[in-house]
């Protein structure tokens, strides 16, 4: 039982969903979790956080995992990042099988080729915006193009900023920070945890507003994990996850549709 | 509840206080080692006196009223008829003459066994009253018969029927060793080595034939001891006195226990030092762990404790980590007292040893101190622990408002200034001049510690760009982390400054002193050589002139001059004056008369320019003085030279010298060679004739040259590794930091390593942090200590230290290896902080 989204046809015709052979299979998928088990615990204390989950992320879309608290939305977001481990199963990001990966190897696949913005706490306090923007490419020691970092910092709007520290900034503005860093080293895919869960609505909606127009102008893939209707509304595909399991999913979604599906879920 | 939660409190920070607990322990360590040390080796010295004692009531000696340069070792020969008349004082049951100077054994390695140490004793068999008993052979009989001890025996590898080499005033002898003797009941020496001959030979050879060096009487009973001192000091002629034996042992322990005394100030000072180390750490550990509990503290105070709770809690975790701390670190004294007395034996100075001794005021000393300072470094993080607004703990980010450094500037500065004074007071030698240094010292080090934040940041930042532009990324964090918390860089660094400030100042007093002291040899030796007693750490040991003579015959030595030194009472003033003939020793040490005559005769003296002006002596001023034998007499200033620092400040004549001190023995002689001689076949020459005398040694003009600097350095190297101790101590600060700023940076962490930062990078990121802030403590530390040593050298100056030699390569060496120790301290952290799981850490609160 399972789902996935591809790019099918033109990237403005929405998403459908996708046959389990072709996830497989790879084609065009920006990264996939093949039957993707997690098991936290053992005896009375296991947990399975993901239950053969196989899910296929399109490239150049904007997708949002959806899901109650305890669904396993974060862990699968983790799992197809690099960050946590699997029990079973087997990611890809591109056609580089993750689960095969040593912590080194995990950790420059993480530098090179993926972005992330978390809930907070995504910058680092001693380090200027700038600095926080170009930091994934200082670690690799590779230098920023200049054209693309600029393009990014100028559709964030935050070059009066670049100079301020993390503390100086509102949390709208630290999140576009954010944004522009997991954005500015071109990594093939962008996860962002709940990015607006610490943020007002109307800061919520412009870094919203920013992730998606990074995949409709730049060509961006963006994996989002939210509890947010509205903020799930702005992704082309929804993925609902419950009790560890791909449940459903929502093409082209309002917030109104994802809300009315987000209640079934919680009976 | 509060006590419930401080043990809460110690048992879940319990790896933090555990580091804090470790600065205790080195610190209180130290203080109980120094006391455990001294006090054990004070009771086995009262031990081995009275041991030596036990069995004769009475000593009769000649009067002396201070010892001369030789530790007592030469004494005014007791004629035989004065044991005669002590045979007869009424209420002697038995008395000897005893026989007793230098006589040392020479080992297998050609050297005087025991020479760095204590003394080396030649006596007659049997000693005293029969207190040394024979183990194996016999006694000694006859000229070329001898005795020895067993601990030296054991040392040597020497044993019955074995043929020595001996060593007394005149040339070295052979002997053959006829029996063993056991020192006392416990055979303990103490580090001493006994040679004993038949009375005869030991009488010619240590004191003058049918003399004695001193007389040992045994009350008949009924008679006390001061009784029978009193009678027989009636009884004996002028110049000799009677005491008691308790009295004798008391004088000669009593000089070594002033001895100790000293050497237990001197260690208890690094004690202090450590101890002052520490309390940085503690200070900076319990701020650290008030700021990461900034939230709890609030919601404590939110949920209804008192200020004065929280203080409690806080003052209450202090007060567990000072007494675990002082314990472990009494019992780590004594382990440290065990390493002290290794230590003195490894260098050669052997002390007597009985069981340790660990006395009450030792125990209630080192805790004491340990809780206090502990208490007292806590105080200041738990009264800001109290001051936390409840609705901090509402409050998202710990980030606590950035108070200001002005009063810090202030206080700083202000100190800083009392200070100095202090410190200056101190090195101009008001009243108590080392207290005053010490304290002037501390005042100092706690003002740079207070103003060190003030530039924390810029420094770091300045010192971190070579880092930044060399490392890139993980250079640019690290130095940004050095310089996100001023106080705690300053606090951590501090602790470090003051072991480098030590150092540094040392070092800079050492490489004075030897510039000085070469500086003096190539304006003031005239001489092409000199021989003289190894020296070491022994008192200088004394030999006969006619080795002088004998070293004159020597072909192509142009003459031979002997001198040796001699405490002189001097306006109530004691001082040491140079001894010899003013006209010979002008050559060796091209002295120049300014006015007077080259000469002295009886109760003459020859002055030092600057001494003369000082004093307002002019030649023909008449000064009242005393001398070794008691005598007074009225010194007449016979000539001023210019300012001589072979020659010293006073030059006292060979009759005055004859006249007034025991033995006439000389310290050295300097040679100079016939022009055109050639000095290796001189000094070839001057070996062959030395070859007799393996106590004696030769040194020519660079050899004396290295053994001054070789004394210098020595001394350099055991204040260093004693100072060691507090880098040891601002080393596990620095740890404990990093270790603290690790896991308050655990999200932090988890950020970095979630978007691709590596395990070694993030190692790196942490030790480029430890290396910032340990060059950052060395360089202050070096400035502070290069301060210290330029003002020590001035002070000095009058003492012969008149040159001032800034050692920037030692000092430029000492920073880098600061470096090191940072790269070292962050090891443990760094490791802790890559193992972090990087999901757990990104989750932390």
């Amino acid at each position: 039982m399972t789902f996935g989204t591809t790019s099918v046809g033109s990237p403005l015709a929405g998403a459908a969903p996708v046959t389990e052979d072709e996830i497989r299979s790879a084609g065009s998928l920006a990264a996939r979790a093949v039957g993707v088990t997690k098991v936290y615990g053992t005896g009375d204390a296991r947990v399975n956080a993901l239950d053969g989950v196989t899910l296929g992320i399109p490239g150049g879309r904007f997708t949002a995992i959806m899901g109650p608290s305890g669904s396993g939305k974060s862990t699968l977001m983790h799992c197809l990042a690099g960050l946590d481990t699997v029990t079973a199963g087997q990611v890809f990001v591109g056609d580089v099988e993750l689960t095969r990966l040593d912590d080194k190897r995990l950790t420059r696949l993480r530098r090179d080729r993926i972005g992330f913005v978390f809930q907070s706490f995504n910058l680092i306090p001693t380090l200027t915006a700038l600095e926080n923007i170009t930091l994934p490419m200082d670690i690799a020691g590779v230098r920023p193009d200049q054209a693309w970092v600029d393009t990014v910092i100028d559709t964030v709007g935050l070059r009066p900023r670049l100079r301020h520290r993390p503390a100086e900034l509102s949390g709208g503005q630290q999140q576009r920070v954010a944004c522009a860093r997991a954005l500015a080293a071109k990594p093939e895919i962008v996860f962002a945890d709940e990015p607006t869960g610490n943020l007002d609505s109307r800061a919520g909606a412009e870094v919203l507003s920013f992730l998606r127009s990074s995949v409709r102008e730049m060509g961006q893939t963006i994996v989002m994990v939210t509890h947010d209707p509205v903020a799930a509304s702005y992704a082309d595909l929804v993925v609902f996850l419950a009790d560890g399991r791909i449940v459903d999913q929502l093409p082209e979604p309002t917030p109104d549709g994802v809300l009315e599906r987000m209640k079934g879920l919680d009976r | 509840m509060i006590a419930r939660l401080t043990l809460r409190n110690l048992q879940a920070h319990k790896l933090r206080l555990a580091l804090t607990g470790i600065a205790v322990i080195l610190g209180t360590a130290f203080v109980a080692g120094t006391l455990i040390f001294t006090s054990t080796t004070n009771k086995a010295f009262d031990e081995l006196f009275n041991e030596g004692t036990q069995t004769v009531d009475v000593t009769v000696r000649a009067e002396q009223a201070f010892t001369g340069a030789d530790g007592g070792m030469t004494v005014e020969p007791i004629p035989a008829a004065v044991l005669d008349e002590v045979r007869r004082v009424d209420g002697v049951a038995e008395a000897r003459g005893d026989v007793m100077g230098f006589a040392g054994i020479v080992g297998r390695d050609g050297k005087i066994a025991g020479g760095n140490g204590p003394p080396q004793f030649g006596i007659a068999w049997p000693a005293t009253l029969s207190d040394y008993g024979l183990v194996n052979g016999r006694a000694p009989a006859g000229p070329g018969e001898v005795a020895i001890d067993s601990v030296t025996a054991g040392k040597t590898g020497y044993t019955t029927g074995d043929r020595i080499t001996i060593v007394t005033k005149g040339p070295a002898e052979p002997y053959q060793v006829v029996g063993v003797f056991k020192v006392g009941e416990s055979g303990r020496t103490g580090g001493v080595t006994y040679a004993a001959f038949d009375p005869a030979t030991a009488q010619r050879l240590l004191v003058g034939p049918g003399a004695y060096s001193g007389i040992v009487a045994k009350a008949a009973a009924g008679v006390t001891p001061a009784e029978l001192a009193q009678r027989v000091t009636a009884a004996v002629p002028k110049g000799y006195e009677a005491v008691t034996s308790k009295q004798a042992a008391d004088e000669a322990s009593g000089d070594v226990k002033e001895l100790l005394g000293f050497l237990g100030t001197f260690l208890l000072t690094f004690g202090v030092i450590s101890i002052f180390v520490g309390s940085f750490i503690i200070f900076n550990t319990f701020s650290m762990l008030v700021a990461q509990r900034t939230r709890e503290l609030a919601l404590l105070r939110a949920v209804g404790a008192s200020r004065r709770q929280v203080t409690r809690s806080i003052m209450g975790e202090a007060l567990g980590v000072g007494l675990l701390g002082s314990i472990a670190g009494l019992l780590a004294g004594a382990g440290l007292a065990v390493g002290l007395r290794g230590l003195f034996s490894a260098v050669g100075a052997d002390l007597p040893t009985t069981a340790l001794v660990i006395e009450p005021s030792t125990i209630a000393w080192t805790l004491a101190v340990g809780v206090t300072v502990t208490l007292f470094a806590a105080y200041f993080p738990a009264r800001r622990a109290a001051r936390i607004a409840p609705v901090a703990a509402l409050q998202d980010g710990l980030a606590a408002p950035a108070r200001s450094l002005r009063v810090r500037a202030v206080a700083g500065g202000l100190l800083a200034l009392t200070g100095g004074a202090v410190l200056a007071a101190g090195l101009s030698g008001a009243g108590e001049a080392l207290a005053l240094v010490g304290a002037g010292a501390l005042l100092v080090f706690l003002a740079v510690a207070m103003l060190s934040p003030l530039f924390a940041r810029p420094v770091t930042r300045a010192l971190g760009t070579p880092l930044v532009r060399l490392a890139g990324a993980t250079g640019n964090l690290g130095s940004r982390n050095a310089q996100r918390n001023p106080r705690r860089t300053s606090a951590t660094a501090a602790a470090l400054m003051i072991g480098m400030a030590l150092i540094a100042a040392v070092s800079v007093l050492a490489s004075s002193m030897t510039a000085s002291i070469d500086k003096a040899l190539d304006t003031a030796l005239g001489a092409d050589f000199q021989v003289s007693s190894g020296g070491g750490f022994g008192p200088v040991q004394s030999f006969d002139p006619s080795v002088a003579a004998g070293l004159a015959r020597v072909p192509g030595v142009e003459s031979a001059t002997a001198t040796t030194y001699a405490q002189v009472k001097l306006g109530g003033e004691m001082v040491f004056a140079t001894v010899g003939d003013p006209a010979r020793l002008a050559g060796p040490f091209r002295m120049e008369m300014s006015s007077g005559g080259a000469a002295a005769g009886t109760d003459e003296i020859l002055v030092g320019a600057k001494t003369a002006a000082d004093k307002g002596w002019t030649v023909g001023s008449r000064i009242a003085a005393q001398y070794a034998d008691g005598a007074t007499a009225t010194v007449r200033v016979a000539g001023v030279y210019k300012d001589n620092p072979m020659a010293g400040s006073y030059l006292l004549g060979e009759s005055t010298f004859a006249a007034h001190y025991p033995g006439g023995q000389i310290s050295s002689v300097l040679l100079v060679k016939e022009p055109g001689a050639d000095a290796a076949t001189v000094r070839k020459a001057l070996d062959g004739y030395l070859a007799a005398y393996p106590n004696l040694t030769l040194q020519d003009q660079s050899d004396m040259k290295e053994q001054a600097r070789s004394g210098v350095s020595q001394l350099l190297a055991m204040i260093s590794a004693l100072l060691v101790l507090s880098i040891l101590i601002a080393i596990l600060g620095i740890v404990n930091t990093l270790a603290l700023s690790v896991i308050e940076r655990t999200r932090e962490i988890g950020l970095l390593r979630a978007i691709g930062m590596g395990r070694r990078q993030l190692r790196r990121v942490i030790r480029y942090e430890s290396v910032l802030i340990s060059v950052f403590g060395s360089l202050l530390g070096v400035l502070v200590g290069v301060g210290f040593g330029w003002a020590a050298q001035r002070a000095l100056s009058g003492d012969g230290i008149d040159v001032l030699a800034v050692p920037a390569g030692q000092l430029a060496a000492y920073v880098a290896a600061a470096a090191l120790v940072g790269v070292l301290a962050a090891v443990w952290p760094a490791r802790r902080a890559a193992r972090m799981d990087v999901l757990r850490a990104i989750a932390t609160q």
